[in-house]
């Protein structure tokens, strides 16, 4: 996948996709210089992407929180009983 | 038998095995009203039950209580089955309560009223408050016990649906009396964590005081106080909790709050898709419009023939070239015709033309100097006398000087 710059990357997903549909709708207005056409294209692109990127970030971990014995919060890997989940 | 004496302890002690001699004393059911409820850190419960003529002291130890379906409370009309004995140590005879039900299900209905009424009040269901779900969850706590049916139904669903969903489970006791202060506190430990974006709380289904949890003031203040989402979803389709209307979306059932916590990776996907190919027909489409807007100035006759700009550059030169030579020659022909002019004044004035008409010119014979005064000239020069055709040379004889010089004079005289 391309590379997004920083200040994309912070994006959520909502927003990523809200200024997709935006950028669609500006070029579908029509009318748009050239330069900026082109830009705005670029822009889109990169959304979609970051879009695409976010969507498969999380990676399915299901974890559950316990108390250590210590008494420290941590988080262990969640044994679901339903074998056919794992 | 009068001077026979016991210690306190002996006594408490009596009393005690005479009381536990009695069987009705072992298993009695008590109505009453709960008041000083008192729930120790180990878990046993302490309280009253009053009517209005009487008070008895009463224990719920924990290993008794812990299947309680709902949560004691001042003021509660209850049922309390048990047996009566002394705590010897003080001599206070008190109920050991094994077994406490609400005294009909409409003191709990009564108090869930009371509650919901007064927070409606307050504004803890205030549609204004609540917030929107994330579309794409990055990690979504879920608040509930993780043994129940509950967990496995959210974490089934929401694999379904994504299986790039990331889960926290935040396990608590759903149903008892330390369940309200559990669930509290998971819920405002997932918002002291920034990865969390979405939190689920609930349970399966119950009875109404198996829910019980979910009707208390301190859940309903947890979720309004959340900074994340939240989903309630407790019980059955039918079950309308406290919870339920202060979360921010309430679930049916927990399946269904994972149905709406989590978004369907392949919609999600399509969506992206979708948008994807939208904007490459949206920039092609403005491509183009700027194409043919190129084109409309394309065709006109310049750019479509470019020689023709040429050729009529080449036709001004031409026309140019052809007036500058047109009037290079008549500013000749006017050159030539203003010389042509002025050779015949000139011609005019060819000395030689004026000779032919009787005049001759004078030189002197050997200078060859042109004499026009009489003062040129005295006696005995030799003159010559120029013709048109031919020269004479002449002696000066006798000289007339004129006293007036005018030549107007002379010719007058001639």
């Amino acid at each position: 996948m391309k590379d997004i710059d920083i200040r994309s990357e912070q994006l959520t997903f909502e927003e990523a996709i809200g200024e997709l549909e935006s950028i669609v709708a500006a070029l579908e207005e029509g009318d748009v210089p050239l330069e900026k056409a082109l830009e705005l294209f670029k822009r889109g692109m990169d959304m979609a992407d970051l879009c695409s990127k976010k969507l498969i970030e999380a990676q399915g971990i299901i974890k559950q929180l316990t108390r250590s014995s210590s008494g420290e919060l941590e988080e262990v890997t969640f044994d679901t009983e339903d074998k056919e989940l794992l | 038998m009068q001077d026979f004496i016991i210690t306190v302890h002996q006594l408490n002690e009596y009393v005690r095995s005479l009381i536990a001699r009695d069987p009705l004393l072992q298993q009695v059911k008590v109505r009453g009203e709960i008041s000083n409820f008192k729930l120790h850190s180990s878990g046993h419960m302490y309280f009253s039950l009053k009517d209005e003529k009487a008070r008895i002291q009463c224990v719920f130890f924990r290993q008794s209580n812990t299947g309680l379906k709902f949560i004691p409370k001042d003021g509660m009309r209850v049922l309390a089955s048990g047996y009566v004995s002394i705590y010897t140590k003080d001599g206070q005879y008190q109920l050991y309560v094994n077994e406490l039900q609400p005294d009909g299900i409409g003191e709990l209905y009564l108090a869930f009223e009371a509650l919901k009424r007064k927070l409606r009040e307050e504004g803890l269901f205030d549609p204004g408050h609540k917030k929107p779900l994330p579309l794409l969850p990055s990690k979504i706590a879920v608040v509930t016990s993780n043994t129940g049916a509950a967990i496995r139904d959210i974490i089934k669903v929401a694999r379904r649906r994504n299986k790039n969903i990331d889960i926290l489970v935040i396990p608590v006791r759903v149903q008892g009396v330390e369940a309200p202060d559990q669930i509290s506190k998971a819920i405002r430990y997932a918002n002291t964590r920034s990865d969390i974006d979405l939190i689920i709380v609930g349970r399966g289904g119950g009875s109404i005081e198996e829910l019980w949890a979910f009707n208390e003031e301190e859940v309903a203040r947890a979720i309004w106080e959340s900074n994340i989402p939240v989903i309630s979803a407790v019980g059955h389709e039918t079950d309308y909790t406290i919870a339920d209307f202060v979360a921010d979306v309430r679930a049916a059932t927990p399946s269904v709050a994972a149905e709406l916590a989590v978004p369907e990776s392949i919609a999600l996907q399509s969506q992206i898709t979708g948008l994807r190919k939208a904007l490459l027909e949206a920039i092609l489409v403005n491509l183009n419009a700027k194409q043919h807007r190129l084109d409309v100035a394309g065709k006109s006759y310049i750019f479509k023939s470019p020689q023709l700009l040429l050729s009529q550059k080449i036709q001004l030169y031409d026309m140019l070239y052809q007036r500058f030579c047109s009037s290079v020659r008549s500013m000749l022909q006017k050159k030539s015709d203003l010389l042509e002019k002025h050779m015949t004044s000139l011609k005019a004035l060819d000395p030689l033309n004026v000779l032919g008409r009787g005049f001759v010119y004078i030189v002197n014979a050997e200078t060859g100097a042109s004499i026009q005064s009489i003062n040129s000239i005295k006696p005995s020069d030799r003159i010559r006398l120029c013709f048109k055709d031919g020269r004479a040379d002449a002696l000066i004889e006798n000289l007339e000087v004129y006293q007036s010089c005018d030549n107007t004079k002379i010719n007058n005289k001639r």
